[in-house]
């Protein structure tokens, strides 16, 4: 059985965002493999370890820079890696297009992602590629069971818990709470060097969404005292700032 | 010199530095201070986790096979986290894996290589004693006599880390009381729970979570085929130690001056006076850069240490520069960092003294500032001063 993982490359999530000329500028922020990626890599490498897999694939489509992701998955323990080089302004149609045509070649019997990336949050991309390749997907899981073709997926719901039988291939994506992701070890690290990683071109796709404009939330205002209030008064005080100033979303 | 890192080494550096965010927090970090003498033994499996305890030892024993560098890397992430704890995992690979890589026979590789990659074996060594440590040739009273198929170890041995948790003491002992002192010690492989061995932990003002202790052999009987080298050239032996040693407490020393100038610039950007942060008067941007250029300084020539050692040149002498340096910049960090933090560094709020307790310890261990330049001076062909 042949595991495919897909990473992206982001933005460390303690990275200070700026704008700069109205784009997000990249100028000395640390990058790393999206956290929730992460997980689903240690999940493909848990399904070897358990000898439920032959060979788990990485797979991320942008920059040179994503080689980095890759390298890191491999550490971890993934077999080979593949990058589909693509311009970072790729957007999520784009992206899946590019990474469908190389799950097209690659055949695998699952294909993991988390299930958003940390930096735009659009939480696509999986969804995507099962739409193209036709393929069954399950959401937001955290555990997955195999036997007998099939994959039994579970995943948090409304006040329960949500099991999914599926048929294999599928693509699934998962919650962070699924495992705990290791750190590479020195071993693996020096392993990697002599894992295979090939390069191939973006498959070609014209996105389909436009960015206009970028700008950052504004910056948090001061809030307000309320003093010498009795209990009540104070509450009353504090709904209505709530309400009226604030303009607090009640649903 | 080529300080630019390869990718293995930068993801090296990246996976021990995103550990030490997420394991090391300062919450933990204070809470072994006030709490341990040595880290806890499931801080010590994810280390071992991580393949550190492997990474100088040779594959076929179960380590990376990697050199140096790639292991001050990773240390220097774990000492800015926290000395102690980089001290503590510093023991085994300094005092078990580097020893008996190169010294051991086929069987004491065999038996203790693969558990030390593994971080299944604690190490520390045994060499100072009551009456010094910088003369140390003139102090050694702790005698190994040959009885049979054993040695019989009598004698104490004083300001040894990590004893008290330790499965093996790398023991150096007077084996030929006649010879001339440099001739007539030996290295031994000595189990720690032996009869006749008593540990006791020393109170320390700094340090906390990697403790020190003293230790006494009374009639220890130790196989004669846990002599590791060869007899009476233990001396010789033990120098191929101290000085990989010295470029390991040259980085712990970096490592605290790091620790001090993070928590002192974060200090001077947030804490305010005269309506704007303390950060933007001169006197306090100066002590910031003052430290700086030492810690710059310090790692440039610790790195330069570490490329002569993996390409097999002598550095004794820089490794000795190095400890010097390394550690003024450890007391420059933390008497100007107490210095930034005003009245609340002297409280036990702020970490600050942690660091100031933290680096006098290594002013003198494993050798005193004094007694390091003797030996630099030395190596200009000048006579031996002491």
């Amino acid at each position: 059985m042949k595991v495919l993982v897909c990473v992206k490359q982001t933005f460390d999530t303690e990275a200070k965002i700026e704008l700069k000329d109205g784009k997000i500028s990249d100028a000395g922020i640390n990058l790393i493999m999206n956290p929730y990626d992460e997980v689903a890599v240690e999940g493909g490498i848990q399904l070897k370890e358990k000898k439920l897999a032959d060979e788990v694939v990485v797979v991320s489509a942008g920059s040179d820079k994503a080689m980095d992701a890759i390298r890191t998955a491999l550490a971890m323990g993934a077999d080979r890696g593949i990058l589909v080089k693509q311009d970072t302004a790729a957007d999520e149609y784009a992206r899946a297009v590019a990474l469908a045509a190389v799950m097209k070649e690659e055949n695998p019997d699952i294909i993991l992602a988390g299930h958003v990336a940390a930096d735009d949050g659009s939480s696509q991309v999986p969804t995507r590629i099962a739409e193209i390749l036709g393929l069954p997907h399950v959401n937001v899981i955290t555990n997955l069971e195999l036997a007998d073709g099939k994959a039994v997926c579970t995943s948090e719901a409304d006040g329960g818990t949500l099991v999914t039988e599926v048929s294999l291939p599928a693509v699934i994506s998962c919650q962070v709470s699924w495992n705990e992701p290791r750190y590479p070890s020195m071993k693996g690290i020096m392993q990697a060097k002599k894992k295979p990683v090939a390069t191939v071109d973006a498959a070609a796709a014209d996105n389909k969404v436009a960015i206009l404009e970028y700008s950052l939330p504004p910056a948090k205002s001061a809030g307000i005292k309320i003093e010498d209030a009795e209990p009540a008064e104070a509450a009353a005080k504090l709904a209505d700032w709530m309400k009226n100033t604030v303009k607090v979303e009640v649903k | 010199m080529d300080f630019m890192l390869t990718e293995e080494q930068k993801l090296l550096r990246d996976t021990f530095r995103e550990f030490c965010r997420k394991e090391l927090t300062r919450e933990y970090v204070r809470w072994l201070d006030e709490n341990c003498d040595f880290p806890p033994e499931d801080l010590i499996r994810k280390i071992a986790d991580l393949g550190f305890f492997g990474i100088t030892l040779p594959q076929e024993y179960g380590g990376a096979g990697a050199g140096m560098f790639d292991f001050c890397l990773a240390a220097e992430e774990l000492a800015t986290a926290s000395v102690a704890v980089a001290i503590a995992v510093g023991l085994t690979p300094a005092f078990g894996g580097r020893p008996i890589s190169e010294l051991g026979t086929e069987e004491q590789k065999r038996e203790h290589l693969p558990k030390i990659a593994e971080g299944k074996e604690k190490w520390c060594m045994a060499l100072t004693e009551p009456a010094g440590g910088t003369d140390i040739l003139g102090a050694i009273a702790t005698t190994a006599e040959r009885d049979g198929d054993e040695y019989v170890i009598n004698g104490s041995k004083m300001f040894i880390s990590g004893a008290h948790v330790a499965d093996y003491i790398l023991l150096v002992a007077i084996t030929d009381k006649e010879a001339d002192r440099k001739k007539g010690l030996s290295v031994f492989i000595v189990d720690a729970h032996s009869p006749g061995i008593t540990i006791n932990l020393v109170e320390k003002i700094g340090i906390h979570a990697c403790g020190t202790t003293e230790i006494f052999f009374d009639e220890v009987r130790v196989p004669a085929n846990n002599l590791l080298g060869t007899e009476n050239m233990g001396w010789y032996h033990i120098l191929g130690v101290l000085n990989p040693e010295r470029i390991g407490t040259s980085m712990l020393s970096l490592g605290i001056a790091k620790a001090a100038f993070n928590d002192a610039l974060q200090y001077a950007k947030e804490r305010r006076a005269f309506g704007k942060p303390i950060g933007q008067f001169q006197i306090i941007q100066h002590y910031l850069a003052d430290i700086a250029i030492e810690i710059e300084n310090a790692r440039n020539l610790i790195y330069k240490c570490v490329m002569l050692c993996d390409a097999g040149e002598r550095y004794d002498v820089e490794a000795t520069m190095a400890k010097i340096v390394a550690c003024r910049a450890s007391e420059k960090a933390a008497l100007y960092g107490m210095e930034i933090f005003g009245g609340y560094g002297f409280t036990m709020e702020y970490d600050i003294q942690r660091h100031f307790r933290d680096y006098k310890q290594m002013m003198f261990s494993p050798i005193s500032d004094e007694m390091s330049k003797n030996y630099i001076a030395q190596s200009f062909g000048l006579p031996k001063s002491y």
